[in-house]
Formats: structure tokens, sequence, C-alpha cells
């Protein structure tokens, strides 16, 4: 897989704020890069610069093989940008706005129409194809930049935190239609402080801190040099004192078990280091034991869980 | 892509469309409709009534003609440019701009979109007056010819003011500068005034009155070499015509004019779209600007110099003019041309990661150093075309060259010490320093001499810091005048206000290289 984003020790800098220190960062094609941070960690001022908006101090930035800087017409061409704060024109009709970033994006006069009328079924927008913008609620739009971003087939897509302001249902749908990206071959860099957001479908992560990447590399590339375990969690149908110890000594008793704890709602946790099958096993012990389970989970760490160990305590 | 393919040019598509509804396009077709049948039925019945004078003999469609033209100047000049403002600084205000920087449309046609654009309602409106003029003009066998370029030099200014105003309001930051654009136009107004109250020809040929002219002069043949204003006297109309003294027509010399600075201002827009925290124009622009307005204020002055027929010509107010905008542009130039406090660290750190020892002198992080000492040689080298103007004698010229040229680098040194040091984010600081040096100190020692002849030599150190007092003593020198014995012993005078501004000016070059030093040394 080609590199489509590089970044060679990028550093911003605002009056007095180290925003963005010195980072490297490749993201293949294909991939869904999560870009996770506190509030004010520099994940803004990084995507600016990637996006061709904020002149970095220094450092390399290549779009899909293209140097932003001596090559800014053709590394722009292959990105696609959206940004936290949806900038709208207040008096164009929906149809409209796209049409003008089709334009911007060079495609031809001919094919501009059916590309708008696409887009906006896409994000559920067709009913308001002739609406003025100004009539438009803030999820409406941020649905309508989410159209303008995809709409010229971008081969990377850089997001800055694209689910503020969405409902439930909006963010679904978002989310499908990045995965539909991805599966296409599509590159995706995406920010955002809402850790959930991501777990689901991002398959690198890089964790920014004070304007470092603390830490990047796919999830599970990440799990190992963390050394981190799965989270197994017993719950009883029937939790009696009896029933719980038996489960808890039983857990405690086996060699892939560690950090026991119990809580207040009577359920048993630990650190589990075994495999698939030792898990299924356990479960099997415990059911013959008659210890009335209604639920055994076994989950690896996610990407909250990763930036939780590596100590951001800032994170919404 | 093609430049001029309008069709699809996201910026000029977003502007026509928003500006272009039908409702908006029916009022203006009515309101125009309207207006022109006012203008038509008041030409006809003054002449049908015999309420014009018993000189004007000018038919009623020729006064047409004109009013039409008139009304085609306040459509393009006035509601043009409101437009162009409006429609760019909300480019800031909306961040779409953000948009357009991160696509791949090329600067020019983003830049060349915007400003068509945002006044495309404005410039067919003045195509459909053109139509009814070209009208007008064929029925009555008037030529067409005249009526055709007085459009063409009338777009050309518009499009000057249309390119001024997209710059004043694309450089309009919603968020730190509100006054920013304001205390451009204001500094702009001012400084048109200065130079319009004289008669130099590079500043008329600045406006639309010349496209006027010549249309007057063809449909009217009695105002013909009269001028505007009429000035009835002397030969002024034809130096308005004159550089260097070679007269030049009409519509050339309005293009060496208004073309340079029309780009200039298009690049600065095209600054604004790549960076809008770099300032609106950089230090070589800033160089050449000022270069050009010099080349073309000494190209008119020469020409009234040596060929005024006015009997009361006198140089003086060209002269006080030339050296204000010496120093508008060393203010403009400093403020523009000095890195701010990040902006100057972002280059130390970007020399330093590129293995350079500094940026080129002209780079936006770079100090103002070189920029000044250009600058300076600038001035000098224009101020010595005047020496020998004026036959100067070799001393005064070095003392008027002194006197202009220590608060220059003053200046030019203060501002980057002032943006390098602890203090940058207090902007408040540096202008009340720059209020008290060059204002209330000369205003106190003002009270203090008045009513007084000869002033205590002493007095002379509460003028000199003011670049005001400045320019007339470099004016005085320059222009050997015998007058100026303002002080009670005028060398001693020269001689302290040359240490005092010489002292300040010394005293901030070298606060400059300390602070410059200070940031290089905490990396």
């Amino acid at each position: 897989m080609g590199t489509m984003i590089s970044l060679k020790s990028l550093r911003v800098d605002y009056e007095d704020v180290n925003a963005v220190k010195d980072i490297d960062l490749e993201i293949s094609a294909g991939q869904i890069y999560g870009l996770v941070g506190p509030n004010g960690a520099g994940k803004t001022s990084a995507i600016k610069a990637i996006a061709g908006i904020l002149e970095p101090t220094y450092g390399e930035i290549k779009i899909a093989g293209h140097d932003l800087e001596l090559e800014p017409r053709e590394a722009l061409r292959k990105l696609g940008y959206m940004p936290d704060f949806p900038p709208v024109y207040e008096n164009l009709k929906v149809w409209e706005y796209l049409d003008v970033f089709a334009a911007a994006y060079l495609i031809p006069g001919a094919q501009r129409a059916g590309k708008v009328k696409h887009w906006l079924k896409k994000v559920s927008l067709s009913e308001k194809h002739d609406a003025l913008i100004k009539d438009l609620s803030r999820g409406m739009r941020q649905r309508l930049i989410l159209a303008k971003t995809l709409l010229p087939d971008p081969q990377v897509l850089i997001l800055d935190e694209p689910a503020s302001g969405l409902d439930p249902l909006a963010r679904k749908q978002m989310r499908d239609i990045l995965k539909e990206a991805a599966a296409e071959g599509k590159t995706i860099l995406i920010s955002s402080h809402i850790l959930t957001e991501l777990s689901e479908f991002c398959n690198a992560v890089g964790i920014m801190e004070k304007g470092e990447l603390r830490v990047s590399g796919s999830i599970e590339e990440i799990r190992v040099r963390l050394g981190s375990h799965k989270r197994l969690t017993v719950r009883l149908a029937s939790p009696t004192p009896a029933n719980v110890d038996k489960v808890y000594h039983f857990l405690g008793n086996s060699k892939h078990c560690a950090s026991m704890a119990k809580t207040e709602k009577q359920e048993i946790n630990c650190l589990f280091t075994g495999s698939k099958e030792d898990a299924a096993w356990i479960l099997t012990q415990l059911t013959l034991q008659e210890t009335s389970i209604y639920d055994f989970t076994c989950v690896e760490d996610d990407v909250e869980d990763i930036f939780l160990k590596i100590g951001a305590k800032e994170v919404s | 892509m093609n430049l001029f393919d309008l069709k699809n040019n996201p910026n000029f598509l977003q502007c026509w469309r928003e500006r272009n509804r039908p409702a908006t396009v029916g009022s203006a077709v009515t309101l125009l409709i309207i207006i022109e049948a006012m203008i038509f039925t008041n030409a006809y019945f003054d002449d049908r009534l015999g309420l014009k004078s018993a000189q004007d003999v000018t038919p009623w469609f020729v006064d047409s003609i004109s009013a039409l033209a008139i009304l085609q100047g306040i459509v393009l000049l006035f509601f043009g440019s409101v437009s162009a403002y409006r429609l760019s600084s909300r480019e800031r205000t909306n961040r779409t701009i953000d948009f357009h920087r991160s696509s791949p449309t090329p600067r020019t046609h983003q830049i060349l979109g915007l400003v068509l654009g945002s006044t495309s309602l404005e410039w067919w409106i003045s195509l459909l007056i053109l139509t009814v003029q070209l009208i007008l003009a064929l029925l009555n066998n008037l030529p067409v010819i005249a009526i055709l370029q007085f459009y063409i030099q009338l777009a050309l200014c518009a499009a000057l003011y249309h390119a001024l105003f997209a710059l004043m309001g694309i450089s309009r930051d919603p968020l730190k500068n509100k006054a920013g654009a304001l205390i451009l136009f204001v500094g702009i107004y001012f400084l048109a005034h200065i130079l319009v109250a004289n008669k130099l020809s590079f500043v008329y040929q600045c406006t639309w009155l010349p496209a006027y002219e010549q249309l007057d002069s063809v449909l009217k043949p009695e105002n013909a070499g009269r001028g505007w204003p009429h000035y009835g006297q002397n030969n002024q109309a034809e130096l308005n015509y004159t550089l260097f003294g070679a007269v030049l027509p009409a519509l050339p010399f309005q293009m060496l004019v208004q073309i340079p600075f029309m780009a200039l201002f298009l690049a600065g827009i095209g600054r604004r779209f790549t960076n809008v925290e770099q300032p609106v124009l950089s230090k070589s622009q800033l160089l050449t600007s000022a270069f050009y307005t010099f080349t073309l204020f000494t190209g008119s002055y020469v020409s009234l110099h040596f060929f005024s027929d006015d009997k009361h010509f006198r140089p003086e107010g060209y002269i006080v003019s030339l050296l204000i905008l010496m120093m508008f542009f060393a203010i403009i130039g400093a403020l523009l041309a000095t890195p701010s406090h990040i902006g100057y660290q972002r280059g130390l750190r970007r020399a330093r990661k590129l293995g350079l020892g500094h940026l080129n002198w002209a780079h936006n992080s770079s100090s103002n150093a070189v920029w000044g000492g250009l600058f300076c040689l600038l001035c000098a080298t224009v101020l010595a075309i005047y020496f020998h103007l004026f036959s100067t004698s070799p001393g005064n010229a070095v003392l008027a060259s002194l006197i202009l040229l220590g608060h220059i680098v003053f200046f030019v040194s203060f501002v980057e010490y002032f943006n390098l040091s602890a203090m940058h984010s207090k902007k408040p600081i540096l202008f009340t320093v720059i209020v008290i040096l060059w204002f209330l100190i000369p205003l106190f020692g003002t009270i203090i001499s008045a009513g007084a002849g000869k002033m205590p030599t002493a007095l002379v150190a509460l003028f000199a810091p003011s670049p005001i007092f400045g320019v007339i003593e470099t004016f005085l020198y320059l222009m050997e005048q015998k007058s100026r014995e303002k002080f009670q012993n005028q060398h001693v005078a020269v001689s302290i206000t040359l240490i005092i501004i010489w002292s300040m000016a010394v005293s901030a070059v070298l606060l400059a290289t300390y602070e410059r030093r200070r940031l290089k040394s905490l990396g």
C-alpha cells in the first residue's frame, strides 16, 4: 500500500504556543486513521496544516506523493477537507453550494448536476435541493459539508470533528458513508475527542497530547506495544454472595486472569491474558458449576482504553 | 481551465448566483428604467421649454448621454466598490476562504472570480446603460467610438477600484482587526487628498475624470481642452496628460498608471488567499510600489516644473507632498514589512531547520533591516533628483537627507524592536509612544512657544522627534529657504535636531538588534 499522507518534522507555532511539535506520520492508502487527543492537543492545527490552510513553521507535508509546498494544486486535488465548523454561503441554495465546490475541484460543468444530486441523496438532503442554506439546521449544514467534501471523489479525506452538531441518526449515517468510502480505498484522517465515535471504524490511531504525537499505529500494534490485555466481565442472573464468591475464586485461580475486581452491581471483572479457547473453557467450567451466568464477555481494549492508558485524562 | 472560463470559476459562480437572483435583477432593471426615463425627460424638457442658459446649445440627447455616463460612473465606481468590499470581507467572516484555500483552483482564477463575480451586477447594469448610450449616439449621428472609449477608460478605473476594495474586504480579519480595513481606507483617502490638492498628472489619471473629460470634449466641442475641473487658465489640462514632459494619449497613460496598481492590489488578494496571516504586501512589493509611485510623482512634477504656464506655480506644495508620501510609505511599509514576534521566531526555527544562517531578506519572517536600508536608499535617490532640480547646495542636501532618513530609520527600527520585544502583544503601548513623540511633545512645544518671535534654541528638543517637524525642516533645506530662522541660533538648532533624531534612530536600531539577538539565543 502506498503512503497517502506523509508528515515529516511538522511543526506549527502560535503566539507563545507550540501547537504541533515536530511530528512524523505516515498513513497508508485505505487506512482510517483516528487522530485522538484532548481539546488543545494540536489536532486541529495539524489537520489545518495538512489541508493547506495553515502555514506550518516548518516540515514536509505530502499528499498522495505530492509536496503541499512545492505542488499545492496536485496535492489539494487529491484532498477533501471538512472542518469542525461548517463555513457556508448563507444566501446560496443547497445545490448551488455543492456546484460551486464541484467547480472548485475542476469537475466539468456537464457532470456537476448529476454528482450534486447523487451526494444530496447520500446525505439525505434531496428534498432540500432548492432550499437556501440559511434555512438549514446545524446538523443539515454539517451533512451538506460532508457532501461537499466527498463530491469531488478525493483520494484522501481530512475530517476535523465531523460529527459535531449531528444527531445520533445522522452520526450513524455519516459513519456508514465513511466506511463505504474506506471500502472504496480512500484514506481517511479523522480527528475527534469523542473516542467512541472513532473506535468503531478506525483501524489506526494517533494520540496527540500537548502538540506531540504520543503514539501512532494500528490499534493492534498499539495494544501489543502497550502490553494491552482483554477484559473479562461476568454477570450473574442471581448474584447471591455465594455465587459471586464461587465465580470470583474460580477466576482468581485461573492463570489467565489478573487484577480481579467486584463491582457494586456484583459483576466480576478481570484482565484476561488467555486465548479465545481459554475463555471458552472457563465459560464451560463456570456453567457446569451452575453459577447462573447470563453474560460472559471478553473484549479487547478500545481506543478509549488505549488513550486512558497513555495517560491523557482530559478526554471528553 | 481557462482563466476567463467564468462558467467554471467557483468564486465567480458563487458571487454571480447570489447577486443575480431574479428578484434583484428585476428590481435593478426597473430602477434603471425609471432613472433613465427621468434623465431623458429632464433633458428633453430642459431643451424644449428653454430652461437652459442662452449659451448652452447642447441638444437633449447629448445631455442624456453625459448624464448616463455619470450614472455609469456611480454604478461601477461606487456600488461596484461597495459590493467588492462586502463580498470579499464575507469570505473571512464566514471562513469560506478556508475552503477555497484547500481547493485546487488556481489562485489567479480565485482572485478574478471574486473581483468580477462580486461586481457582476454592476457590470451588466453598466453594459445596459452603454447600450442605451450607443442607441442614442447612432440615432443622432454622434461618434460611437468616443462612447466606447469612455466605457473602456471607466471600466479600467472601476477594475482598479474594485481590486482595491476587494483587497480591503479580504484584509478585514473579523477576529483580530476589525478596524484594519477602515484605517487602510482612511489612510488612502487622506493620502489621495494630499496628492489631489496638487495638480499631479498621475493622480488625475488614477481617477475616471480623464474618461469623462474625453467624452465631454467630443460631445461638447466647446469644452475641448478645458480639462476637468475646467481650469480655464494656463496649460493645466494638457499637463494632466504629461509625464516627464511627454504628452501621452489618455488611454495609454491611464493604463500606465492604473494597471500596475491594480496588479499590486490583485497580488495582495492572492497573498490573502494563500495565507491570511501574512502581510498584504511582501517586502519586495512594497519597495516596487514605492519606487513606481515616486517615479510617477517625479514624472508628473517634472512636467509641471518645466512646462507649467501658471505664473503662480509654486513647487513648495509638491515637495511637501513628496516628503509626506515618503513618510507614508515608510510608516505603512514598516508596519507591513516588520515580522510579528511569532513570525520572526518561526523564521528563525525554519532557517535553523533548513540549515541556513538566516532567511532571505524578502521573506515575511525576516527582519525589516534590509528592507529599511533599501527604502532609505530609494528615498535618498529620489531626493537627489529634487536637490538637482532646485540646485540645493551639497551641505544642505546632506542635512535635508539626514533629517528625513533619520525619522524613517527610527520608525522602521522602533517597530521591529517593539514587535520582537516582550511588549509585542500590547499594541496600545506602541501607539501611545508614537503619539507622545510625534504629536503631544511638539504640541506642548507649540503651546509654550506661542506668541514668541524667535524661539529659545533649546525648544527644538520638543519638536525634533516629530516627523512633521522633520518634513518641514527637510523641505526648508531642500528648497534652500533662507527664512527658516525660527530658533534663536539656527545652526545650533539644526545640530540639536540631528543629534536628537539620530540618537533616537541609533537607539532604535540597537534595541532592534538586541531583540533579534535575544530571540536567536532563545532557540
